[in-house]
């Protein structure tokens, strides 16, 4: 008698972790395989830029699976890289030349960090993406004095914010006019320059770097222009590329990450795409969109979970960003606009955006440093399609 | 439906308040979660997962 295929997750983070508990919770009691190119068992990647760094977590406080230890349908795969996908014969092809056959695949390889290959091969030029890279970096933090981070995403201002709390003195280079450009857009991004700068870190925008000081270890980072800023640690953070280059040959549509309709499902009707990897249509935008957060990734993987057990979820959530930096917590619901309104309350700056400030506008975006209640507030009103004035006279109450 | 919350290890995300408004909150002075129903009512019951669910710190804990 043949031996059902198992239910199939190609990745060991966050949306692996994720489907899994949530179809044990829907009860669905059949196989799960999760393949993952990772030694370490799936674990939660936002404390590696925080609490990994400051020494108040161990990996073991990490881990997200098992989520339920009574689970024994549930294998994990670790240090198996997947290189191929055969979806006729429905196998995923690994590293070491064997395959696992599926009933139906999850696909969630998530994204690795953008390399800066005109960088010379330095000592002390690092990279943050994995737990591996973030235990790494924290056992050379104690002996840096000078740190240069690349790149004023979230990324690498959390890390800011870490070093800097270890007396660290840390500089950022940014080739944006602004921090955080690719969540906050420009209109908001002065706010977190001005936190950081409190703190004495710089951030230096409109900022190219040029090339690196140094003949065996780094010694400092050249800009375009000549200034050379003193750096033992160099950290690039200059964005996430996503893992799809392993699909290459399947079929499956891909195009800056497998594209999925607002259910998870890919151009294969056994094929499932969730995370860091995927680009989903969003049914409140209509929009595809790729989006490399915690949230949407638990969202996505939960819609998932949903779609393998007959459910008929969609994705329409308005989107919602975090970060943790010093501390303070930056949240983002919607999205950045051109047109802003800004209150200072006790707890920190609250802005609203809107494309257009006329009689028709519409709440796009809610920004909050320093203040959750306000966002999760303002993210009803995003939801709502709340209308401009009545976002306003809201912001007049906080 | 019993919900239990850990505001010792909340850190204030307010993703539970987000998914379910009427049964979180953000205490105003202190920031983090209290529960505002300690026994949902079933209508309740998928919007108080979700928010237990979205919690990054998994500050919310659900006996069912």
């Amino acid at each position: 008698m043949p031996v059902a295929r198992p239910l199939v997750v190609v990745g060991g983070g966050l949306v692996a972790a994720t489907v899994v508990r949530d179809l044990r919770r829907l009860a669905y009691d059949g196989p799960v395989e999760v393949v993952s190119d990772e030694m370490h068992r799936p674990y939660d990647r936002p404390p590696l830029s925080k609490q990994m760094l400051a020494g108040i977590l161990t990996p073991a406080q990490l881990e997200l699976l098992p989520a339920d230890p009574g689970d024994t349908g549930t294998t994990l795969r670790s240090g198996c890289a997947a290189v191929g996908l055969d979806v006729a014969d429905q196998r995923v092809q690994l590293a070491d030349g064997s395959a696992v056959g599926y009933d139906r695949l999850v696909i969630a390889t998530g994204s690795r960090a953008r390399r800066l290959p005109s960088l010379p091969d330095l000592d002390g030029v690092r990279y943050l993406r994995s737990l591996d890279d973030s235990l790494a970096l924290a056992a050379a933090l104690p002996g840096v004095s000078d740190m240069v981070i690349i790149g004023a995403g979230f990324v690498g201002l959390e890390v800011a914010a870490v070093a800097r709390a270890r007396g660290v003195a840390v500089t950022v280079v940014e080739a944006a006019p602004r921090p955080l450009t690719r969540v906050l857009g420009p209109e908001a991004g002065h706010l977190v320059t001005d936190l950081h700068a409190r703190h004495g870190v710089r951030i230096l925008c409109s900022a190219e770097v040029e090339g690196l000081v140094g003949s065996r270890a780094v010694e400092g980072v050249r800009l375009a222009g000549g200034e050379v800023i003193p750096a033992d640690l160099v950290l690039v953070g200059v964005g996430a590329v996503p893992n799809v280059e392993w699909l290459e040959g399947s079929g499956l549509v891909v195009s800056d990450g497998v594209v999925c309709d607002d259910r998870g499902r890919t151009s294969d009707p056994s094929v499932f795409a969730a995370g860091d990897v995927a680009r989903w249509r969003n049914a409140r935008t209509g929009e595809h969109v790729r989006v490399e957060q915690w949230q949407s990734a638990t969202e996505q993987a939960g819609i998932v979970a949903d779609a393998l057990v007959g459910g008929d979820r969609r994705w329409d959530a308005v989107p919602y960003f975090w970060s943790d930096q010093y501390d303070c917590k930056i949240q983002l619901c919607g999205r950045a606009g051109p047109v802003t309104a800004t209150v200072q309350t006790p707890r920190g700056p609250v802005v609203a955006f809107a494309d257009r400030a006329d009689e028709e506008a519409v709440v796009v975006g809610v920004l909050a440093m320093g203040n959750p209640r306000a966002v999760a507030l303002g993210r009803r009103l995003v939801g709502a399609q709340a209308s401009w004035e009545q976002t306003e006279e809201w912001m007049t109450t906080l | 439906m019993k919900v239990l919350v850990a505001p010792d290890v909340c850190r204030e995300y307010a993703n539970c308040v987000m998914e379910a408004p009427d049964a979180f909150d953000l205490d105003e002075e202190t920031g983090k979660v209290v529960a505002l129903v300690a026994e949902p009512d079933p209508s309740q019951y998928e919007q108080v997962r979700a928010a237990a669910a979205s919690c990054p710190v998994r500050a919310i804990a659900l006996v069912e």
